[in-house]
């Protein structure tokens, strides 16, 4: 088995760039697209759009509300229940990832109405039903991911997609451990 | 990298992987890890139906599927169960790297495919004694 080369902090701060800079020209990259018709499928041309919001920027747009609402969930979740401030810290971190790598990409003029925050009162009254709500939100979260993967545009932005998709599913898998152990 | 590339590729990763899976089973006992056990026979039968599905994918393109080496190096010497472990989670993670990159190289039905084999891989790292990731399979995030 081969050694995967290393991550430079020049590689990821290169990744982030990229990312950026495809979700907002609305490229094509990687021979993939979603209009392709399959493992043949001939790579579109790589054309700015021109005179309208790409639609990665408008995906891009929603799924950073998503991430966000999320990311106040488990905030919201963690200052109403301090006892589960400890086991939702990956969760909250990994959103905080995701949001910031999104703002990056999503220009100010293509943001969406920012959610309205989660408050402590709308966290259950009891930590089970608090973190099971939070078990629930993850699992949506990477539903509405692995499809939002599917339906981009460009393939590079699609990776990122389905990353984060996984990355709300391993938060939904670990979180539901952490329900199970405590009943 | 074109869909046929990276179908290829993903081909490749699970010749190794339905390898790798095997000679761990292969030097498991059921009696001694029968936890560990079932993960890995799991994560065996998900590889060869997945080896399967792209061997199939490629034949309707008209593409020869790659075929699988006769041997794969494991990562350490693959005796007690923390070694075994850590090869099954290194299967997955690379695993992961190759579907990441097969969901950016294909769309529609192929697109669909890897996103559910990169999510199914990233939740079963965590049983494997994987951490959970901020982007499971994008290494340069």
């Amino acid at each position: 088995m081969r050694t995967p080369p290393r991550l430079s902090r020049r590689r990821a701060v290169g990744g982030a760039a990229a990312l950026t800079a495809l979700v907002v020209s609305g490229c094509t990259q990687d021979g993939a697209s979603r209009t392709g018709s399959g493992p043949s499928a001939t790579p579109r041309s790589e054309t700015p759009t021109q005179g309208r919001v790409p639609p990665d920027v408008t995906l891009a747009a929603a799924v950073l509300r998503d991430e966000q609402t999320m990311l106040d969930q488990v905030a919201a979740t963690a200052r109403r229940h301090p006892g589960l401030a400890e086991t939702v810290s990956g969760a909250r971190s990994t959103h905080r990832a995701h949001v910031r790598l999104l703002r990056q990409a999503v220009p100010d003029g293509a943001r969406p109405t920012p959610p309205r925050p989660f408050r402590p009162g709308q966290v259950p009254r009891r930590p089970g039903p608090a973190l099971a709500a939070l078990v629930r939100a993850e699992t949506r979260l990477s539903a509405d991911g692995q499809r939002n993967a599917v339906r981009a545009e460009s393939g590079s932005f699609a990776r990122v997609l389905a990353s984060m998709a996984a990355a709300s599913a391993q938060q939904a898998a670990r979180l539901a451990d952490v329900a199970a152990d405590r009943r | 990298m074109t869909p046929l590339q990276a179908l290829q590729q993903t081909l490749a990763g699970e010749h190794a992987a339905v390898y790798v899976y095997g000679v761990l089973g292969g030097r498991l006992s059921s009696t001694e890890h029968p936890e560990l056990m079932s993960r890995v026979v799991a994560a065996y039968d998900a590889h060869v139906a997945r080896r399967d599905h792209v061997t199939a994918r490629l034949e309707a393109a008209g593409a020869e599927p790659v075929a699988a080496e006769v041997s794969y190096e494991l990562p350490n010497p693959a005796r007690t169960a923390a070694q075994l472990t850590a090869v099954a989670l290194l299967t997955e993670q690379r695993c992961a790297n190759v579907y990441a990159q097969t969901v950016g190289s294909t769309s529609r039905a192929d697109r669909k495919w890897a996103v559910e084999a990169l999510v199914d891989t990233a939740v079963r790292q965590l049983g494997l004694g994987g951490r959970p990731d901020e982007f499971p399979g994008v290494r340069e995030l």
